[in-house]
């Protein structure tokens, strides 16, 4: 007698938690294109009752012209009642069908493009399927009374934990993720956010979801953590943004860069993914992270280089967008943030001397500049201060500029952050007015290829002047 | 300072959302008021980082709550955490306790937070995990159960405290109130054997606890004069516990089998404060056995203990698959 079958038990349950990891994705999934289906489902039924419409317009028109119509003189008295009230069911049946629509519109703008969300759990599967396939070889070995008990023991223990484990963890955040955000628990941020991935990262690249923690997960799950799931955390997006190119060596220049002599410091990766975030979003990565995420003296976060440093290649960074002369207003915003930063260490008894070798900030943001990655620059400032003073309807500020739609986005998080320092005291309302514009970005994935309708305030439509 | 509070405002704005006015909601929002009072009262930023750690652990608890109820809502959890509260219902209606646990989804181990007295599972237990639910309610019960006469007292509590061992009166309360299902459990599916002797920073080492919980049933049946539990640990907790180890619970030399350790103070409190909540075979393991084969309701006395050993035995005896998982989760969730 041996632990055999308890071994096999276990992977047993380990098979069966895997199949059920797998059914509950096809759940998700099958949910999501119901509710898509019966969209569209609905969108025909639309289509439909304007021909009638049209065609009850046409019989009313000929049953009025009598005999000289087309219908002549209709006298059986059933059908021309029914003729008469066609116009009126039509009209019933289009109210009916607004009131559906007003149910399932709001859903539809949670719901995360299906494309994106399948090629996730396309990855989730895949991964799921693999493990399947690794835990069933163990199961069969367990089978065999000649196989080594101990060692498959080691095997089954270590599978639990370096592979099946962060596997259910993966699965853990991603379906409720998904939940919460369906039920708007996260109040659109998500959405906000997954604008900004597709400015960072190009159209269904990568997929917002709230999390416990902020992280990048399943190469392509932007975790915003909880309670950062507000417009002013978005711009933290970026930073996952930035692993998520990094990881996939989506930036050769920075690859190389980082794999050669200059780039070899502690916690390279780590610096570099700030220095994107800060390349691609501008000062509001900065604003962003200064306010939630860094503070000067405390020690470093668990696999982390030292704040101080992470503020350092930030500034750095933003330092060197602005105009080589400093000429623009941008420099004076760096020159801000910077002394912001300082007057925090100095207030907490840090040492806001650099630490980091120029060197490497040079190179980094030489490599960000080479790899012809969309960056903030200098002239997208100028719209920042235009859409800022429009944020908070300052007079004499004039209308906004009209935006590109690459660069909308960025633009107004930055104006936002702007606004808000401005007028602190409106913070609530500047953050409404910046969910409301961001949210009329015609590039929507949280509808998918329907853009959203337009809002009922006086607000810009999407990338227009007035 | 301000940011953590805005944080707990949203935490507590987040669970009356999902959870509207129920007493988990509202202690959120008590625990998140005295967090917003000690934050006032931070003046070091030593104390600061103390009471961020507090916070930290208060919003991961509540989003764990909140991911549990959407996935129910959301009908992926295959019905677990029905069966869930189902358990606990009837873990609190035995014990006398108010009903107010709750369950949490994690990917990691089952734990038990007492600021929201919440349990958190899988997303996805089978009726073969869930006996583990009446180790993480013991921590419960602990705090909660009151003195049969002395109402002020918490008989439990004192006995922990006093003795440092409040993982083993979880473990005994566990065993006393869904018998051999939960020391099954532990031994089939949760207990490395390469670390069996190993305690850690917060359990002491699974041998002590088996232990402990052998020496209970072997006492109970001493006490009642009932075979049925010293025999369910000769027949099916020290065979396991050898075949996984590769050594008796008890080798050679070690302490004698009827050394009881802590389970007899225990049990004397258990039985003077919780004697309802005892598990006790009676007549019920067949209509259980029946009701989980799909041959009709289970019949009047059955309880989800009754369900939990059941569903045990016939795992044991190769009969326990998707179907009498699905069918035992459905019955704990209609409340057997």
């Amino acid at each position: 007698m041996d632990g055999r079958a308890i071994l096999r038990t276990r992977l047993d349950t380990l098979l069966s938690d895997l199949a059920k990891v797998s059914r509950a994705v096809d759940l998700a999934t099958a949910k999501r294109e119901h509710i898509h289906a019966a969209l569209d489902s609905l969108a025909h039924a639309e289509a439909g009752v304007r021909v009638l419409e049209v065609t009850a317009a046409v019989v009313g028109i000929e049953l009025g012209a009598g005999e000289d119509g087309q219908l002549g003189a209709v006298t059986e008295h059933r059908l021309l009642t029914s003729l008469n009230d066609l116009g009126a069911d039509v009209r019933k049946v289009q109210e009916e069908l607004a009131a559906i629509k007003r149910l399932l519109e709001p859903v539809r703008d949670r719901m995360v493009v299906i494309g994106n969300q399948k090629a996730l759990e396309a990855a989730l599967q895949d991964d799921c399927f693999d493990l399947t396939e690794e835990a069933r070889e163990l199961r069969e070995l367990a089978d065999d009374d000649a196989a080594d008990l101990p060692g498959l023991w080691r095997d089954y223990l270590g599978f639990v934990d370096t592979k099946a484990r962060p596997l259910f963890d993966a699965y853990v955040d991603f379906i409720s993720g998904l939940a919460v955000r369906d039920s708007d628990l996260d109040g659109s941020v998500c959405a906000i956010s997954d604008h900004l991935l597709t400015r960072l990262l190009g159209q269904h690249e990568a997929l917002s979801l709230p999390a416990r923690e902020a992280a990048l997960s399943m190469h392509a799950i932007i975790k915003l953590g909880f309670p950062e799931w507000g417009v002013w955390s978005v711009p933290l997006a970026a930073r996952e943004a930035g692993a998520n190119l990094l990881r996939n060596a989506k930036i050769r220049t920075l690859h190389r860069f980082l794999n050669g002599p200059r780039g070899r410091v502690p916690g390279a990766e780590q610096l570099a993914e700030d220095a994107l975030g800060a390349f691609m979003l501008g000062p509001a990565y900065a604003r962003a992270m200064f306010t939630f995420r860094l503070r000067p003296g405390w020690p470093a976060q668990p696999g982390m280089p030292p704040d101080t440093q992470r503020a350092e290649i930030i500034l750095g960074i933003l330092r060197r967008q602005g105009d080589p002369d400093g000429q623009d207003a941008f420099s004076d915003e760096v020159a801000r943030l910077s002394a912001f930063w300082e007057s925090a260490a100095t207030d907490l008894g840090a040492d806001p001397a650099a630490r980091l070798d120029p060197g490497f900030v040079a190179g980094v943001h030489e490599a960000l500049r080479m790899g012809r990655r969309r960056d903030f620059s200098a002239a997208n400032w100028g719209e920042t201060v235009l859409w800022a003073r429009h944020l908070l309807d300052r007079p004499g500020g004039g209308q906004p500029p009209e935006l590109v739609e690459a660069d909308r986005v960025v633009i107004l998080l930055n104006a936002g952050w702007l606004a808000r320092l401005e007028s602190p005291e409106r913070e609530p309302a500047v953050a409404d007015r910046l969910m409301e514009l961001i949210r009329q970005n015609g590039t929507s994935r949280a509808s998918g290829a329907r853009p959203l309708p337009p809002p009922a305030s006086p607000h810009l439509p999407p990338g227009r002047s007035r | 300072m301000r940011a953590e509070i805005e944080a707990l405002e949203r935490t507590a704005e987040l669970v009356l959302r999902v959870a509207g006015d129920t007493p988990v909601a509202q202690a959120l929002r008590a625990h998140a008021g005295d967090l917003v009072r000690e934050l006032g009262r931070v003046r070091t930023w030593a104390a600061l980082a103390d009471r961020r750690a507090l916070c930290r652990k208060a919003r991961a608890e509540a989003l764990c709550y909140t991911q549990a109820v959407l996935l129910r809502e959301h009908g992926l959890d295959g019905g677990a955490m029905a069966a869930a509260e189902g358990l606990v219902a009837h873990l609190c209606r035995t014990a006398g306790v108010p009903p107010n646990v709750v369950i949490g989804v994690s990917a990691g181990p089952e734990s038990f937070t007492r600021a929201f007295d919440l349990v958190r599972l899988p997303p996805h237990p089978t009726v073969w995990h869930l006996p583990v639910l009446a180790h993480e309610v013991g921590h419960y019960v602990v705090r909660e159960l009151r003195h049969v006469r002395e109402r002020d007292e918490r008989p439990l509590r004192e006995l922990a405290d006093r003795t440092g061992e409040e993982e083993l009166v979880a473990d005994c309360y566990a065993a006393y109130t869904i018998g051999p299902a939960y020391p099954l459990s532990c031994v089939w599916l949760r207990i490395d054997p390469e670390r069996a002797d190993v305690p850690g920073t917060t359990h002491p080492s699974w041998r002590r606890r088996v232990r402990t919980m052998v020496a209970l049933l072997r006492s109970m049946t001493a006490k009642y004069g009932t075979g049925q539990y010293a025999a369910a640990a000769e027949r099916m907790i020290l065979p396991a516990w050898s075949r996984l180890t590769g050594s008796p619970l008890w080798p050679e030399g070690d302490a004698p089998p009827e050394e009881p350790g802590p389970a007899r103070a225990i049990l004397t409190q258990l039985d003077r404060h919780l004697g309802p909540a005892r598990y006790d075979v009676g007549p019920h393991l067949a209509s259980a056995a029946q009701a989980l084969a799909g041959d009709g309701p289970p019949g009047p006395g059955v309880t989800a203990a009754h369900l939990l050993n059941a569903a045990w035995s016939a795992r044991l005896r190769g009969d326990g698959g998707p179907d009498l998982d699905r069918r035992a989760l459905a019955l704990l969730a209609g409340g057997a």
